[in-house]
């Protein structure tokens, strides 16, 4: 124990030795003195760093606070457009298309006009027919004869 | 009638106190007094200019400001403030390294301790002194060099650098006595102490 203690006084002993030849070369006073040169006006200068710290701080909740009711607006007429509008689109389309239906479901003709449609039909259908009929008519009462005629006057027309 | 007598701010729990109590102005200018030169000679060992060691010792102390009230006072403040000091030093440099690497900084190393402004002799003479010192001490190895310095000029227990360096307190004595060989060698050739 006492050989520790005399170690460790040895060592303190051996530093302040070395301390004072150190400090016989470079004297901490005047150290100290030519580090204050560089430093003298830090803290006003931290001083000021902060404040510019602060009104930027300052200067970007202003912003903030102006820029959400902006973006707050903008929002629900964005919203506004893309729901409400285009309901209104879609719902105007669908009336639009009921109407039509509606429409043509009130002008859906009658039977009667309905039944006239059909005859209609069915009569230009017989007409075809008719016309088919009457050419067969018409080469069923010709002679073989007139047919090799009829050919004929055909062919020299062509 | 009252009068107000205002205390200095000695140690480090009454700086903090007086800040977390909301005086922060007053807290903050006994803070940078009490560390200035501490944090700005770390700066200007390792970058060796001084321009760019006040930058890196303002923007220290604003991050450290910044983020006081949240200090949680396991490490003393001067440990803290080292460790955020050596970390913008070594991100500074990186960034410096990066630039030469392109081309686009001054690829000159030399030691611009204090640009001299006009005044006093005296002035010039500290500025010349500082300066040679810096040079000096540029030439130890980092470990040694900042067992030096912490030891020597901010005057921390071994216990204190030990627990910046990481490095056991048997080894910090033996990297104090060499920096110390070494400098009784290399002052002289800077001028200091060899008339």
């Amino acid at each position: 124990m006492a050989s520790e203690d005399n170690s460790t006084m040895d060592n303190m002993d051996n530093e302040k030795i070395i301390n004072e030849k150190i400090e016989r070369l470079i004297p901490k006073q005047t150290y100290y003195n030519s580090l204050d040169t560089s430093v003298k006006n830090m803290s006003v200068t931290i001083h000021e760093s902060l404040q510019k710290q602060q009104q930027k701080k300052g200067y970007f909740r202003l912003k903030v606070l102006q820029i959400i009711p902006l973006a707050t607006v903008a929002s629900v007429a964005i919203l506004y457009i893309v729901f409400v509008q285009s309901n209104a689109i879609n719902v105007s389309h669908i009336n639009y298309e009921a109407k039509q239906n509606l429409g043509a479901l009130t002008s859906e003709p009658s039977t009667t006009e309905f039944n006239a449609i059909v005859n209609e039909e069915l009569r230009m259908l017989n007409h075809d027919y008719i016309y088919q009929d009457d050419a067969l008519y018409l080469f069923d009462d010709m002679t073989s004869s007139d047919l090799q005629t009829t050919v004929d006057e055909l062919v020299a027309l062509l | 009638m009252t009068t107000t007598v205002l205390f200095a701010l000695e140690s480090d729990n009454d700086i903090l106190r007086e800040y977390k109590s909301g005086d922060t102005e007053r807290a903050v200018t006994f803070f940078v007094r009490k560390y200035q030169r501490f944090v700005y000679s770390i700066a200007l060992r390792y970058t060796k200019n001084n321009e760019d060691a006040q930058d890196i010792a303002q923007d220290v102390f604003v991050k450290a400001i910044n983020s006081l009230k949240s200090f949680r006072g396991e490490a003393s403040l001067k440990t803290w403030l080292y460790r955020i000091t050596v970390n913008a030093c070594k991100n500074e440099m990186r960034k410096k390294k990066l630039l030469r690497f392109f081309d686009f900084a001054n690829d000159d190393e030399e030691f611009d301790a204090v640009s001299p402004e006009p005044g006093p002799d005296q002035l010039h003479a500290n500025v010349e002194f500082y300066r040679n010192v810096h040079k000096a001490l540029a030439q130890l190895p980092e470990k040694q060099r900042e067992t030096f310095a912490l030891r020597y000029f901010d005057e921390l227990t071994y216990e204190e650098i030990s627990n910046i360096l990481g490095t056991s307190v048997g080894g910090l004595k033996a990297n104090y006595f060499q920096a110390v060989q070494k400098l009784m060698i290399i002052l002289p050739q800077y001028g200091i102490g060899g008339q």
